[in-house]
């Protein structure tokens, strides 16, 4: 087999680009009394950086803040207003 | 030995759709304009017909038919479209993410100018334009090197330690559109020639799954980039064994397949040429040697990657180099001139160079044009 050229792929793997919650302005904070653990901020997540919510143990979602850039996609699309988005800093 | 073959009368485009034929691609997406239209629409007969096992994708412009050419050079199996002109300006972005993501589609474009004003003859200003693509491009100068170079192309690109697209370029109308003599050799020696597209340069795996493209920091892209310059240099000498083996086999050949000469080695005055401007200036040498000139000519056949150490061997030689170019970069010179100038400049080759801009928009140049130039320059 001859040695191919050098392509522009990527495997799929945890912080390839560095942990780009550094780049973060605002960041999603969670009031856990209003979460019903419905998930649909964790599939709306476009960076995977949310945990998941368990129902059987009734704990919320919970964020990798490693990774959260900080879009603000759940706080939109939270059905219950329980996530708000706050300053850096504050 | 060379295999037997049977003269057809045909098209430029029908060359280039025949060669794709026998090279069995396995899937074609092409948004066909004019004048490459007959490439494709042979290609979707041939389908039609069942001579050849291929997907054809129509799609809804040629930015679609590159990034659908894309996607099945990703997959990994063999990948031919066809395009021209305004054609070819649209996929544009396409064009440089296939050099630069190094997938070797073919993909013959028929040179015709760019508009405005419309008109449907034949320039090179529309290849040109895609000179630094990451694309072999070599311009042919007849039907039947059309046929040779579209099957050459195949097993060039592919090759793993090349994996580079291939443009072979076709005058619009004059080789496009003009019935010409074409030796075909039969089908299953031409697909022996190309082989099997089997250990591909890249091959979708869902075990291992990949992203093409994505966010890449300078330093990785920087080395891309190398490679790919790399990958040119090292096509230089592809193009000559696969040429020479084709040779071999089928009989034909181009000069060494980077640069054909044409006359004696030593000249007083030699035109340099792309395209079919080349087998023009073969008629022109003959007559003006029959007056008594000491005159040649040299086609440069393959332009990416340029054959820099020929033409420097060449034109060591020769005393007065005339290019006639049939593209203009604006604001400075003729494409061919310029490169063949800087390159005689950089190995130290006093060899005199001076050129014109003939054949814009499909201006006729016949032998006469070119007897003229050569006389006039002889007399300088």
């Amino acid at each position: 087999m001859t040695e191919g050229p050098s392509l522009p792929i990527l495997y799929p793997m945890e912080g390839v680009a560095g942990k780009t919650g550094e780049w973060r302005t605002f960041y999603p904070v969670l009031d856990p009394d209003l979460c019903i653990k419905c998930n649909i901020c964790w599939k709306y997540c476009p960076d995977h950086a949310i945990y998941r919510a368990d129902r059987e143990k009734d704990e919320p979602i919970s964020y990798d803040y490693d990774y959260c850039k900080g879009c603000g996609i759940c706080a939109q699309e939270c059905p219950k207003s329980a996530i708000k988005m706050v300053p850096q800093g504050e | 030995m060379v295999v037997k073959q049977e003269t057809k009368s045909m098209t430029g485009n029908d060359a280039a759709s025949y060669a794709a034929l026998f090279a069995k691609p396995d899937v074609i997406a092409a948004y066909p304009i004019t004048p490459q239209t007959t490439i494709v629409e042979n290609l979707s007969r041939f389908v039609d017909e069942g001579k050849l096992e291929a997907e054809f994708v129509i799609v809804e412009s040629e930015h679609s038919a590159l990034a659908a050419c894309m996607g099945a050079a990703w997959s990994g199996v063999r990948t031919f479209t066809a395009t021209s002109s305004q054609g070819l300006l649209y996929m544009a972005e396409n064009v440089f993410w296939t050099g630069y993501g190094r997938l070797p589609i073919i993909m013959p474009v028929v040179n015709r100018c760019l508009a405005p004003g419309w008109n449907i003859w034949p320039d090179f200003q529309d290849s040109m334009a895609f000179r630094d693509a990451g694309w072999i491009q070599m311009y042919t100068k007849n039907n039947q090197e059309v046929f040779d170079t579209t099957l050459q192309a195949f097993k060039i690109s592919e090759s793993k330690d090349i994996a580079l697209p291939s443009m072979p370029c076709l005058d619009g109308f004059v080789i496009s559109h003009t019935t010409g003599q074409v030796d075909l050799p039969d089908p299953e020696d031409a697909f022996e020639f190309v082989g099997p597209y089997d250990d591909p340069v890249i091959a979708l795996d869902v075990e291992n799954p990949w992203a093409y493209g994505s966010m890449t920091g300078p330093d990785q892209y920087s080395k891309h980039r190398r490679d790919l310059m790399v990958a040119m240099e090292r096509a230089k000498k592809k193009i000559i064994d696969v040429h020479k083996e084709f040779e071999e086999r089928f009989g034909r050949s181009y000069g060494n397949g980077l640069i054909e000469p044409y006359g004696d080695d030593e000249a007083d005055l030699t035109l340099v040429t792309l395209g079919t401007i080349g087998d023009e200036a073969h008629e022109a040498i003959d007559r003006l040697k029959a007056e008594g000139h000491n005159v040649n000519a040299l086609r440069v056949r393959t332009f990416r990657p340029f054959p820099v150490e020929d033409i420097v061997e060449f034109a060591k030689k020769n005393h007065k180099l005339v290019v006639i170019d049939r593209a203009a970069s604006f604001g400075h010179d003729g494409p061919l001139r310029i490169e063949v100038e800087a390159v005689l400049k950089r190995h130290n080759v006093d060899t005199s160079v001076s050129g014109k801009i003939m054949g814009l928009g499909g201006e006729d140049v016949p032998y006469s044009a070119i007897i003229d130039l050569a006389k006039k320059e002889l007399k300088e």
